[in-house]
């Protein structure tokens, strides 16, 4: 009876503990609206981007919304006094666009100043841009990482540049994608009716052209503290493959950025700060420090960082069958336009 | 025994904390970097570094054009309480001078300063100016760089009021009025050196002077004038709409006089004519009902000729003489577009295959090197070959049409075009390179309508009327444009 006593007390007790876990709810802090500054002008003549956001609380979208900073006045001005005006781009609000053909050349300084429509006025420290230096060959080949638990291992295509850094001056390199498109090939002729739930293959249409914003997740930099005046082979950019990309011809522009000592040591902060992984061997979290400085308040925190960069680049084509792995194949059951921003014929500029 | 190990262990922690040493207070300034630097202006950038939450009295910059900073331009900044960055701005500085920089901190009556920057200030530079042709009042834009407070601007001799300076980039300034010069250079003068833009600015040019005034005080509409000699003739239409003008009066531009000239021919508005002919119109006022007179008659030296009558109804139809044929555009008798060509040598008349728009009075027309222009109201301009008959689109009229019945005259290769109705509006286009030029509008009512235009040597002459909407009488003033005055 007593032990029969004991079990129940025992049950009891257990229970009663269980009743007591509350669920812990994770208060975040009304975030401050800072002001955000992402770009970089180049020595690529074309329309650089200069971004203006203003940052919100974390959370969802319900907690707080990055919102683009639209108005402002936005220059840039060379340690000459040339001042070249940035035009807000008329469909992407916040986003400021140098003129057609503008290219920063090497060896001159260049300043940010941002006059937002409250009268505030923020420039960044001097930015030297760096010469270019070449791209070297342009290697790719696949890489596989096996999965816990998956048969099929995942993968992608990382590119390898031949970096021949010149000897003479410390290099920081900085590699990003753009114009990144493949041909997104889909089975018309095996749609079914959604609801009869019968084959109703499609005439059209097999293969379009789907454009992405994919690669510049992970940042690729590299200092020449251990190359410097020799010539490297660096990876430059990791493309991950979604069953899709690879099928038949795939295409990128590969841009080699060299920045300044301060813009690498800022892409390294934010590439540590992006790839914790909560591993004890973290570095711990840290608020980053850009070079925008308020005119105003020179306390006051601005995030971001502009960049004046040299810049050569180089367009890939590369092509499904040269890669030793690729993932299996994610069917499209039906036209290939139904899959957002696929287009039919391809761009002007897709000359494979 | 206990009590005694208590006691040795609080002794030895008190001698631990007691062999704590207080940190020495480490604090000092830094030049760190020049963020702006231009001709006149400096903005630079220091910071306080410290161990502690330390306050000081002043801090800022010193600026001097010597090392030695023997007489300085102190930028205070004021009281600062610890540690960070701090922004100073000096202007009025000499460009292209060399100076020295520090940053310096002040506590408790002792300076403290941070590493001395040199520097020199930039020199002024200009690039490029928009608009290169406009109208005094308006505004120009010079883009260019270190541009100072102190910077003047001049047209000629003429200083231009600057109205701002944006990031000491680009002036905008207010073009002066002309003085007696359609082209002149532009100067910029800053701290006593003058830049010139290689390309000269270009006045909007077009003076219209009075003349004289009709000799009648009415107010002439749907009129015929011609031009014979220096003498220019107004007459036909009606006066005020209500009662129909028998006579011409002609005023001789060389020696400014005015004569009543009688036609025998009868009364007539919306008649078409040329300098040699007038022919068609209405017969009666009002038009209930459009009573047509189909007379034609040439107007010959001595006075005028009548001859055979129209083989087609004319009312506010559109005449041109080339290669001595008459051409007659259009007829509000008509629907849809017409062309009828007369050959004096034989009196007879043709109909020609209709044009590629509906001209009539409404269009503004003129012939040049052997060829008809026409301006439809959709602002288009057409090419007529009289040899081939063919048409061809060579062009668009900027300006505005308002509501037809405009003028164009040719003055050598320039042709001036406007005048519209409810437009002040007067354009050149040069016929060589078929470019548009503004020239100066008009004064008087925009309201207005044409009641004649000559051309003669260099200068046009116009005489408009307000419409007839526009109660109260109005003086029918001639004007002499001069298309290149000021």
């Amino acid at each position: 009876m007593s032990r029969i006593f004991r079990k129940i007390v025992g049950l009891g007790a257990v229970a009663l503990m269980s009743a007591c876990v509350d669920p812990y709810e994770v208060e975040v802090g009304d975030g401050v609206q800072l002001l955000t500054v992402e770009g970089m002008i180049t020595t690529d003549p074309g329309r650089h981007s200069i971004q203006l956001t203003r940052s919100d609380t974390y959370g969802s979208v319900f907690e707080g919304l990055v919102r683009p900073v639209s108005l402002a006045t936005v220059v840039v001005r060379d340690d000459t006094g040339k001042v070249t005006y940035l035009e807000e781009d008329s469909e992407v609000k916040g986003n400021y666009l140098t003129p057609e053909g503008f290219a920063a050349i090497a060896g001159r300084a260049y300043t940010l100043l941002i006059q937002l429509q409250n009268g505030k006025t923020y420039s960044s420290l001097p930015e030297v841009v760096a010469e270019p230096v070449p791209l070297g060959e342009i290697d790719y080949y696949s890489v596989t990482f096996p999965v816990e638990g998956e048969l099929e291992p995942d993968s992608g295509v990382r590119f390898v540049v031949d970096v021949e850094d010149p000897g003479n001056i410390n290099n920081f390199y900085y590699w990003k994608t753009e114009n990144v498109m493949f041909e997104l090939n889909a089975s018309p002729e095996l749609y079914m009716d959604r609801e009869t739930r019968q084959p109703a293959p499609k005439d059209c249409c097999a293969v379009c052209y789907l454009g992405e914003n994919i690669g510049n997740r992970s940042m690729f930099i590299a200092t020449d503290d251990d190359f410097n005046g020799l010539t490297s082979r660096i990876p430059a950019m990791f493309i991950p493959d979604d069953g899709l990309r690879f099928i038949t011809t795939f295409r990128m522009d590969l841009r080699q950025l060299t920045v300044s000592s301060e813009a690498y040591r800022f892409l390294r902060l934010v590439k540590q700060q992006t790839e914790l992984s909560g591993s004890v061997f973290d570095p711990p979290p840290a608020n980053i420090r850009g070079n925008m400085i308020s005119l105003d308040d020179p306390d006051e925190v601005v995030l971001g960082y502009f960049m004046a960069a040299g810049e050569s680049n180089r367009r890939i084509y590369l092509h499904g069958d040269e890669l030793e792995y690729r993932q299996p194949l994610s069917l499209i059951a039906d036209d290939c336009r139904v899959v957002v921003g696929a287009q039919e014929n391809p761009p002007a500029d897709w000359t494979p | 025994m206990r009590r005694i190990l208590a006691l040795c262990v609080l002794i030895l922690l008190c001698l631990n904390w007691s062999c704590a040493e207080d940190e020495a207070e480490n604090t000092f300034v830094v030049t760190e970097e020049i963020l702006h630097l231009s001709g006149d202006q400096i903005r630079m950038m220091g910071r306080i570094i410290s161990n502690q939450q330390i306050a000081v009295t002043d801090h800022g910059f010193y600026l001097a054009t010597d090392s030695g900073f023997q007489n300085p331009i102190v930028v205070s900044l004021g009281e600062k309480s610890g540690p960070g960055r701090f922004v100073g701005e000096a202007n009025s500085l000499e460009s292209g001078q060399i100076y020295f920089l520090k940053s310096f901190i002040e506590r408790g009556g002792e300076l403290s300063f941070g590493d001395v920057m040199e520097l020199e200030t930039l020199e002024a530079f200009i690039d490029s100016y928009s608009p290169s042709f406009g109208s005094g009042g308006a505004d120009l834009v010079i883009v260019g760089g270190n541009f100072t407070e102190e910077t003047q601007v001049f047209f000629g001799d003429q200083e231009a009021q600057v109205k701002s300076i944006e990031f000491e980039s680009r002036l905008t300034v207010v073009i002066p009025a002309p003085v007696d010069q359609a082209i002149v250079p532009i100067k910029i003068v800053i701290e006593g050196e003058s830049y010139e833009f290689d390309q000269r600015f270009e006045y909007q040019a077009g003076r219209y002077s009075v003349i004289s005034t009709f000799p009648e005080e009415i107010k002439l509409y749907d009129n015929v004038f011609f031009q014979k000699g220096s003498g220019l003739y107004f007459g036909l239409g009606t006066s005020n709409k209500q009662q129909f003008l028998t006579y011409f009066q002609r005023y001789d531009v060389e020696s400014d006089t005015w004569a009543k000239i009688d036609f025998p021919g009868s009364s007539r508005s919306y008649a078409f004519f040329t300098d040699n002919y007038i022919g068609g119109g209405t017969a009666v006022l009002g038009s209930n009902p459009i009573v047509i007179n189909n007379s034609f008659w040439r107007i010959t030296d001595s006075g005028f000729q009548r001859l055979t009558d129209l083989p087609f109804e004319s009312r506010e139809s559109l005449a041109l003489e080339i290669n001595q044929a008459l051409y007659v555009f259009g007829s509000k008798q008509l629907d849809g577009p017409s062309l009828w060509k007369y050959e004096p040598g034989s009196g007879h008349w043709s109909q020609l295959s209709s044009p590629p728009a509906d001209f009539d009075a409404e269009a503004a027309s003129f012939t040049y090197q052997g060829m008809i222009y026409l301006i439809a109201l959709d602002q288009s301009i057409w090419r007529f070959d009289p040899v081939l008959e063919s048409w061809e689109m060579i062009s668009v009229y900027p300006g505005s049409m308002g509501q037809g019945y405009g003028m164009a005259k040719v003055v050598g290769d320039k042709v001036y075009v406007g005048l519209f109705r409810r437009s002040n509006e007067m354009w050149e286009l040069d016929m060589k390179t078929l470019s548009w030029k503004s020239k100066n509008p008009m004064p008087g009512y925009p309201q207005s309508i044409v009641v004649g235009h000559f051309v003669k040597g260099e200068v046009l002459y116009i005489m408009r009327i307000p419409e007839f909407t526009l109660p109260g009488t109005y003086p029918m003033d001639l004007y002499r444009f001069d298309p290149e005055g000021i």
